[in-house]
């Protein structure tokens, strides 16, 4: 059963950004997925500044969530390599990493409904798509900040790198279709839905397979402890 | 019976282990002392497997248990004590909750066992990294530093641990740079420098 009490500060929070977020657009409640960090409200094309900020504000805890994660989970590991093979311990950090984030990830997810149904706007179609989408990208982050703290990048610069790759890739999606993998939701990705969710599924499996690859063939030195 | 023979070990261009023969027996207790920096930790890590060896080998006559502390003891900082541990002994599922309470107990732990790590105190931290080392009764026990900010009592507690583990047939290696407490029944004593063994 998952330990749901440390995360209880997530619900006051989601709920508080998709109401902020459903005034300012005038859409659905995850509406505030759709476009994480990218200011324009998506039927008009005009430029919303709070949008930005509480958008922003989404990706951020997400991100920070996620390094924490990952980050524990690497310092610990000079414990769990001497208890199991690399093998194993890939599949034990993967999975416990996986099991904190999908309860924030559910918490979302439950606010999106509960606040959906009290303004009776739920296209519960749209929004597995979202969710969807939101999950593996979620994946995707995951596995990135896996690969840069396993090169000894510091916390604070896997964050300012993150966060810097999701905020371009979410303005350069508009453009380049290819940068819509990284982010959680785009107008190219509600274009075909299927292909981009197979897409983001076989990028995080490629880079797991690489972050399993490099674990394999290098020593497990250290990571830096700067959290 | 672990053997090293004629380890080296190349990092970024600087070798950081020369030459390193050592045989350690069941039972057997032994001690690497040496400044800062001589390969201490990096030799623990060759024992243990976290590193192999650029040259030379590491064998070993059986598939041996490890129980380490190596560098600082590292934890999930947001997270309880009981929690840290009961996650560390969920990977193998030797122990159940019984025994990890009865090591919390052993080391003065129990009364702030759901207390987070990140309010811990250093040798609180040291003590919950001793708790993990023994609490599934490995095969070979490395420790590095381990009675770095334990106050006498609980220095005395960790001695004895390492004294029982040692009857029991337990191999032991303790890395540190400051004096040996009395209670470790200690075989043989291994100076290091610059990679090498000295003595």
């Amino acid at each position: 059963m998952f330990a749901i009490k440390k995360y209880i500060v997530y619900f006051p929070l989601f709920c508080l950004l998709n109401i902020s977020v459903t005034g300012v657009a005038k859409k659905e409640p995850f509406y505030a997925l759709l476009s994480i960090a990218y200011p324009y409200i998506q039927q008009t094309e005009k430029f919303n500044f709070a949008l930005l900020a509480l958008n922003f504000c989404l990706s951020i805890i997400f991100i920070s969530t996620i390094i924490r994660l990952v980050h524990e989970q690497l310092i610990i590991s000079n414990y769990v390599l001497t208890r199991v093979n690399k093998n194993k311990v890939f599949t034990v950090n993967v999975l416990r990493t996986l099991k904190s984030m999908s309860v924030v990830f559910l918490i979302k997810v439950f606010c999106d409904i509960i606040l959906g149904q009290l303004q009776g706007c739920v296209n519960l179609k749209e929004a597995i798509l979202i969710w969807s989408s939101l999950y593996l990208t979620l994946l995707i982050w995951v596995m990135c900040i896996y690969l840069m703290l396993w090169f000894h990048l510091s916390v604070k610069w896997t964050y300012f790198y993150i966060c810097l790759l999701v905020i371009a890739m979410q303005y350069l999606s508009a453009h380049i279709s290819v940068c819509s993998l990284f982010i959680v939701g785009s107008g190219s990705i509600e274009s075909n839905p299927a292909m981009w969710l197979s897409i983001k599924a076989l990028t995080a499996f490629i880079l797991a397979f690489f972050y399993l690859a490099l674990t394999k063939k290098y020593e497990h030195i250290n990571v830096k402890n700067d959290i | 019976m672990i053997q090293i023979i004629n380890a080296c070990k190349i990092l970024k261009g600087k070798q950081v282990l020369k030459n390193i023969n050592l045989t350690l027996n069941e039972g057997e207790c032994i001690a690497i002392t040496g400044f800062n920096g001589c390969g201490k930790t990096m030799l623990l890590r060759l024992i243990c497997g976290l590193i192999k060896p650029t040259s030379g080998e590491v064998k070993t006559d059986k598939d041996y248990s490890f129980g380490v502390i190596i560098e600082n003891p590292t934890f999930f900082f947001y997270e309880s004590a009981l929690y840290n541990l009961k996650y560390l002994a969920g990977i193998n599922k030797k122990i159940n909750n019984d025994v990890i309470e009865e090591y919390l107990k052993k080391f003065n732990l129990y009364d702030v066992r759901n207390k987070k790590v990140s309010t811990f105190s250093l040798g609180m931290k040291q003590r919950l990294a001793l708790c993990q080392a023994f609490m599934e009764d490995p095969d070979v026990i490395l420790l590095d530093e381990p009675f770095n900010a334990l106050d006498e009592e609980n220095l005395k507690i960790a001695a004895e641990s390492i004294s029982l583990a040692k009857e029991k047939g337990k191999i032991i290696v303790i890395a540190l740079h400051g004096t040996i407490p009395e209670e470790c029944k200690i075989d043989k004593v291994i100076k290091m420098g610059e990679g090498i063994i000295v003595n």
